[in-house]
């Protein structure tokens, strides 16, 4: 030992620290606020509401309907974006930055609703306020889960009785991990909510959702999953009012104004430098500028259906070619402005969706031929290319959604379409080469959603 | 806390006001859910050391060990987004830390020349014990190739694993999450996989002073661990804007060929991926080295020749740095450092290079005269 001069020792435990929690309050600084001096009044509660709509105008303003065009036959290979391409090519995965990005922003307007719808009694609006916000929040989060169900589940008939996996419908504001329900299961909550917000919202809003916004949902709704005379009777519900009108201007994504068919829409605020344009991603994806082609262009086969017809003026004013062979690019020209307001829900689509709702429901022929009609006629300029007053159904149909297709050209609506042809009237659809029923037409969840209780869509795409 | 990143009032809910949020009217809006159950967080540590000295202290050193078992840590975690919230923080976390380390200093010669020896070599190992029912892929932080495992140091690699090349078409071939091999890359198929934390690390200093003469090297290793080389997947992936490493010259070319890398092509869906950057475990490498950190010759003048010079003293001394590697690590250098700026992505991309500059090797001649 004598060699050994110097020994330390020392051990040290320490168990269990708990500091005071005091210590982890600060006052919130600048402009963040606790939830009980965020909402103090009831004037705090409809700034809350408009959050709701303002998240959803995030969303509706050309992010949904993108990726749901993405995903059909009307829209090119969005070459140079790997997020899009994943969509295009069927075969998402759940790190897709694109589609996660969107997924989470109706879940956020969800929660907002929830939050409102659940703390709403506590607050001294009037009886007939109270039934307005509580419709207003409904109607967006049927919104919001609709548009999340026709990306991410299969469509109404998919299953026969729609027993297949669908999305999470979120109906109160709490966090915790929850499961699929079945498409079933979120239809009769969606069409729940639909019902309650068409008998608690007003007539006229504003700016923001109306009896005729919610009823215009439902007959999609409705037209998705094959009642089509409900469908068709609900649009009658809208017509009847009187209140739009399909114009003469083909155009009904207006600056500054809302078009006179538009029966809900995001609104794009523009004054002076205050810019708020919400239809920046339908500019973005469409517009040609600077001689740069855009990320998003029409298939030439689409634009094949169209062209011959010199009469249509459609083809003219939305539609046209840049490039020199064999590098031609069809270019659309329907959202080549600054800013403008998204109609979500317009009178074409009502009509259209009538006529063809009617044809195949075997109801009123002569009022589907003139829904037709009214189309046609605001397309030529004249009646000479009407369908005939004793149009078959079966003609309605191929009418209507000739129409249908070159009228809502990049609203997102093609792939809906598509499918419920594919899984309600059960005809052999493809989606360029994929069946309309593989795996990959529909997308991805987020990896942040696995969880024991929650399913992911199968992975692989459409082999 | 300021280590986690961890905000103010991370447990409150917070909103927010936009006065022009939507149609020119003000929005109030949650900017953090709450969290009303954070507190700090909790750890029992040991620590045990051992001190010694032998031989009238020509032998010294210490030996030290510690075990640290944090609980609740604080992660700043994913949840579902169907809860309508962004990330937030959350204690969910138990964490494991646990090393020995070990050093010794000998004097072997002493006398007119002397020769003293430095040694030390450490292992430090950390391990996620739970993470609260939370999936890998809830923590938040680093890159895609690094996630929170169960039973795995913080920020493992968790990826694809690749197989080999088909000698016949080029194609790769990976392995599903049973072992099976595919042609087709998917993230449902990672795992983890490779070794984030070295087996050992540490330092051999030898000096020698003879007269005015000294010299002194200091070596520094790693045994054991890996680096990702998160660039490699650009660099020797799919062809696209990035220029390639010559290492592309181990590609497959034609039919018969055995090489390390798929045919060049322009679409990942020639390599089985939806995605052109595909992380897989071919981009996990052996980074063990052996690196000459410092070597220093000097030459002290005599007294008598200084107080000639009419100095009080003069020293000329040559050091170089990094002047030798020694390791079998492909990449620009095994020595990484993940240039994140947030902790947590820090935490969580231990063993990740991705275009990381390699340390420099600096010559530097000094003449110190004093007066």
């Amino acid at each position: 030992m004598k060699t050994i001069k110097n020994i330390a020792f020392f051990a040290a435990v320490l168990l269990s620290i708990t500091a005071c929690e005091k210590i982890l309050e600060f006052e919130p600084e600048g402009s963040s606020l606790e939830e009980a001096d965020a909402l103090a009044t009831d004037d705090d509660v409809l700034k809350f509401l408009n959050g709701v709509y303002d998240v959803t105008a995030n969303f509706l303003g050309g992010r949904a309907q993108g990726l749901a065009d993405v995903m059909g036959d009307d829209v090119r290979a969005p070459q140079g974006n790997n997020d899009l391409m994943e969509v295009y090519n069927h075969h998402t995965t759940f790190f897709n930055t694109s589609t996660n990005g969107f997924y989470g922003n109706p879940y956020f307007g969800i929660f907002r609703a929830n939050r409102i719808i659940e703390i709403l009694d506590d607050y001294s609006f009037s009886a007939s306020e109270q039934l307005r916000i509580d419709g207003e929040c409904k109607f967006l989060r049927a919104l919001s889960h609709q548009k999340i169900m026709e990306l991410y589940a299969q469509p109404p008939g998919f299953t026969a009785d729609n027993s297949h996996l669908g999305i999470v419908y979120k109906t109160n504001p709490v966090s915790g991990l929850d499961g699929r329900g079945t498409l079933a299961e979120n239809l009769s909550l969606l069409l729940s909510d639909i019902n309650d917000a068409i008998a608690q919202l007003p007539e006229e809003n504003g700016v923001y959702a109306t009896k005729d916004a919610a009823r215009a949902l439902k007959a999609k709704v409705l037209f998705q999953m094959g009642d089509y005379q409900n469908a068709a009777d609900v649009v009658t519900t809208i017509i009847n009012t009187a209140k739009y009108s399909l114009g003469n201007d083909l155009d009904r994504f207006l600056s500054g104004a809302n078009s006179s068919e538009a029966i809900w829409s995001v609104i794009s605020f523009v004054d002076g430098p205050l810019i708020d344009a919400r239809s920046g991603v339908f500019t973005g994806n469409y517009r040609f500028f600077n001689n740069s082609i855009p990320l998003f262009r029409a298939t030439t086969e689409f634009y094949n259906i169209y062209v011959a017809d010199t009469a249509d003026k459609r083809i003219i004013q939305f539609f046209e070619v840049q490039g020199i062979a064999p590098d031609e690019e069809v270019i659309c020209k329907k959202f080549d402005k600054d800013y403008f307001n998204v109609p979500v829900f317009h009178l074409t689509d009502m009509k259209l969706l009538r006529a063809e709702a009617l044809a195949e429901a075997g109801g009123d022929l002569s009022m589907a031929i003139q829904d037709v009609n009214d189309i046609k006629e605001r397309a030529y300029g004249h009646s000479s290319n009407n369908l005939a007053a004793g149009a078959s159904a079966s003609e309605i149909i191929s009418a209507a959604r000739y129409e249908r297709r070159i009228e809502m050209f990049g609203e997102g609506d093609r792939i809906t379409q598509l499918k419920r042809w594919g899984a309600i009237e059960k005809e052999n659809v493809f989606v360029r080469t994929d069946p309309w029923n593989c795996n990959g037409m529909i997308l991805q969840f987020p990896i942040s959603e696995k969880s024991t209780v929650f399913e992911m869509n199968p992975s692989g795409g459409c082999n | 806390m300021a280590g986690h990143g961890l905000p103010p009032n991370a447990w409150r809910s917070i909103y927010a006001v936009n006065n022009t949020g939507y149609n020119n009217s003000p929005i109030i809006y949650p900017s953090l859910l709450e969290n009303p159950d954070l507190q700090w967080e909790s750890a029992t540590v040991f620590d045990i050391g051992l001190e010694y000295g032998l031989l009238e202290d020509r032998i010294v050193g210490e030996i030290a060990y510690y075990h640290k078992k944090s609980k609740d840590v604080f992660l700043s975690i994913s949840p579902p987004r169907y809860n309508g919230s962004g990330t937030y923080w959350d204690h969910v976390g138990e964490i494991l830390n646990e090393g020995v380390e070990f050093s010794i200093t000998s004097r072997n010669l002493v006398g007119e020349f002397q020769w003293t020896t430095n040694f030390n070599v450490a292992y430090n190992y950390n391990e996620l014990v739970s993470i609260g029912g939370y999936s890998e892929d809830a923590v938040s932080g680093g890159t895609n190739d690094t996630r929170t495992v169960i039973g795995q140091p913080v920020g493992t690699n968790f990826l694809v694993r690749f197989s080999h090349v088909d000698q016949e078409t080029g194609e790769p071939v990976y392995l599903d999450i049973n072992g099976e091999e595919t042609r087709t890359w998917d993230p449902k198929d990672r795992v983890a996989v490779g070794k984030v934390l070295p087996d050992a690390i540490g330092g051999i200093t030898n000096t020698f002073r003879y007269k005015g003469f000294d010299l002194n090297f200091l070596f520094v290793y790693s045994i054991g661990g890996n680096i990702y080389d998160s660039s490699s997947k650009r660099q020797l992936g799919v062809v696209d804007e990035w220029n390639k490493t010559t290492q592309i010259f181990d590609r497959w070319q034609e039919a018969g060929d055995e090489a390390t890398y798929a045919k060049l092509t322009l679409d990942a869906a020639n390599l089985g991926s939806t995605t052109p950057w595909i992380n897989t475990d071919l981009w996990l490498h052996d980074a063990s080295y052996a690196r000459l950190r410092n070597l220093t010759i000097g030459y002290t003048l005599s007294r008598q020749m200084v107080e000639r010079m009419k100095l009080s003293s003069c020293r000329i001394s040559f050091t170089g740095s990094n002047l030798l590697t020694f390791t079998n690590y492909p990449g620009i250098d095994p020595e990484i450092a993940r240039d994140f700026e947030n902790p947590t992505d820090r935490n969580m991309s231990p063993n990740i290079s991705y275009l990381t500059p390699p340390q420099e090797k600096t010559f530097t001649f000094t003449i110190n005269l004093t007066f």
